[in-house]
């Protein structure tokens, strides 16, 4: 499924984009698709730390977690869950 | 006293956090002798886990090893001396067998949590405490998992 969406685009960056696309003789805009879908998974790599810690602390919720990191953000869930879970119980006994 | 049925590698992962001598000595830690037969593995091997397996072993006549019935897996085995044993806790770092240890219906604990009781007991700073989770983030992050530092027990 895919959905339309309009951004604006600095005219000599356009230039610069067709320029490549025509040189690579591939369209415009399955050439954005491609570099766009590169720095998403690229920035997904380099903040996949730091978006378990927004998981975490609560300002990313888990649908938006599993959307960036998949199966992977299972494993956090029940990393996260076990340390709030086991730190309640360590509360529990005599200090 | 508190028993914690302990896996191998939380007891690596204490190692790492410079705290295994002092959690070993202040806490009732049981293992069982396929565990202590683990170590013995891992301490053949010459990288950073095997010395820290040695490390453990040292200290083996502190930790309470328990013989039982061989099981397939590590998991049932810690899952079977924690029931046998009436352990209080489990304690594993493995996130994978962390599911089947739940269903022992004894409470599942990470590494981290021994060094919050032993905040909590006053036997370390909290300074002390965090220094030793920054210790023993470093060998996970590069080696076991790559979210483990997501652990927020420091901002307790």
């Amino acid at each position: 499924m895919t959905t339309q969406i309009n951004i604006r685009l600095d005219e000599h960056l356009l230039k610069e984009i067709d320029a490549l696309s025509r040189m690579l003789h591939v369209p415009r805009s399955e050439w954005l698709r491609m570099k766009l879908a590169e720095a998403v998974k690229d920035s997904i790599l380099k903040y996949r730390e730091a978006l378990a810690l927004e998981y975490v602390i609560g300002h990313i919720s888990y649908e938006d977690l599993h959307a960036a990191l998949g199966a992977d953000a299972e494993d956090i869930r029940l990393i996260h869950n076990t340390t709030q879970n086991g730190k309640k119980e360590i509360d529990k006994l005599p200090p | 006293m508190i028993k914690f049925a302990i896996d191998t590698c939380s007891l690596i992962a204490l190692h790492y956090s410079g705290h295994l001598e002092s959690t070993i000595k202040t806490l009732n830690l049981i293992i069982t002798q396929k565990i202590y037969s683990e170590l013995e593995e891992i301490g053949k091997f010459s990288d950073d886990d095997s010395a820290a397996a040695r490390e453990v072993l040292k200290l083996a006549p502190d930790l309470t090893i328990l013989e039982i019935q061989p099981k397939a897996t590590g998991e049932e085995e810690l899952i079977e001396v924690a029931i046998q044993n009436k352990c209080d806790f489990i304690v594993s770092d493995d996130i994978r067998a962390i599911s089947k240890l739940k269903k022992a219906s004894v409470p599942v604990i990470f590494s981290t949590h021994l060094l919050y009781y032993l905040y909590r007991a006053s036997k370390i700073s909290k300074d002390d405490g965090l220094i030793a989770l920054e210790k023993m983030i470093k060998p996970y992050l590069a080696i076991k998992h790559p979210y483990f530092s997501c652990q927020p027990i420091r901002s307790s």
